[in-house]
């Protein structure tokens, strides 16, 4: 990390190929992911519904170990894209507002996806389900925006603007 | 701490925190599935006639070691990697702490299967590499407070090589390597 993000514009410059090709791969996982979430219904609020709480009556949802399992596995894979991302952004030469709402419009929406099971399975109701689509999106919506602008600017100009 | 590293002060505290929440479920988890006696533990790996549970396979096992495997040394790796960059720690307790953090997970990853395959008594072997483990986490993430948390006032840069490429990025004007 220290060659990667040291805030020297020569070093940048040499970091830049190797950086691009991990947001690359950043945006295919991001990708992917979302198209497994659809696959699972997941971008829907009926399917949401669904997929946690099944039919509705009791026995029929996702049992609070699979819920627990899904919580555990999307902390890690959150919380490493969002130090990456957020380590690459502090030496990008994206201005100070951008970087901001890149960093903490996802860390905020990464939260919030982590809880939206955990709230659908509580309230169980459609808005709930609602709830964990929109956080899905915007979760995925800031991490590929962050991915996508240090794509671009990343080792350009020199260091952090 | 130096200067340039305040600057990714939130982002650590972030990934902490989701650390964090990886080790209370991997507690909940262990609770949940393997339970907290000996007994409870080699019933999970060997089966238990009497509650109708059959022995895990080693595609089962797998399954869960694998990416177990690459998840949880690159996280300590890069906690490890943090907490040295901050130099809060000398570099002998650094080494030790690190070096204990691997092993636990190597005893952790590796009794489960010997409990299944070799020798039932090693889930005490499990139920301690285990615990030993979560806490030895939560000391590092302990470790990564200390070393980023906002109250801590800021050293000055190491050099004066340091201090001006400090004041260069921070004045978006990074200075040209050697």
């Amino acid at each position: 990390m220290k060659f990667l993000v040291s805030p020297t514009r020569d070093a940048l410059s040499r970091s830049r190929p190797p950086v691009r090709l991990f947001l690359g791969f950043a945006l295919v996982l991001l990708a992917a992911l979302v198209a497994q979430r659809a696959l699972a219904g997941g971008l829907t609020p009926a399917g949401v519904f669904e997929y946690y709480l099944g039919t509705g009556e009791p026995g029929t949802g996702l049992p609070l170990t699979a819920l627990v399992e899904e919580l555990h596995g999307a902390a890690f894979l959150y919380g490493f894209l969002l130090l990456m991302l957020g380590s690459l952004l502090v030496v990008s030469p994206l201005g100070a507002r951008s970087r901001a709402v890149l960093t903490w419009g996802a860390t905020l929406a990464c939260a919030l996806d982590l809880a939206a099971p955990f709230v659908v399975t509580w309230l169980g109701t459609p808005a709930a389900a609602t709830l964990r689509v929109a956080s899905s999106l915007t979760a995925m919506g800031f991490l590929a925006a962050g991915a996508a602008a240090l794509l671009l600017r990343f080792g350009r100009d020199g260091g952090a603007a | 701490m130096k200067a340039r590293l305040a600057a990714f002060r939130p982002l650590v505290l972030v990934f902490a925190g989701f650390v964090l929440v990886q080790l209370v479920t991997a507690a909940v988890l262990f609770a949940m599935k393997l339970g907290c006696s000996l007994a409870s533990v080699e019933a999970f790996y060997r089966g238990a006639p009497d509650a109708m549970t059959r022995p895990r396979s080693l595609a089962g096992l797998l399954e869960t070691t694998v990416p177990h495997l690459l998840a949880v040394p690159l996280t300590v790796f890069v906690i490890v990697h943090l907490v040295g960059w901050a130099g809060v720690l000398r570099r002998p307790a650094l080494q030790l702490l690190a070096r204990v953090t691997f092993a636990l997970v190597l005893v952790g990853v590796a009794s489960g299967i010997l409990v299944r395959f070799a020798w039932p008594a090693l889930s005490a072997v499990k139920l301690a590499a285990f615990l030993g483990l979560e806490l030895t986490l939560v000391l590092w993430l302990v470790l990564l407070g200390i070393a980023f948390w906002p109250s801590r006032p800021l050293l000055e840069p190491e050099t004066p090589r340091a201090a001006g490429e400090a004041a260069a990025a921070e004045a978006g004007h990074p200075l040209p390597t050697r």
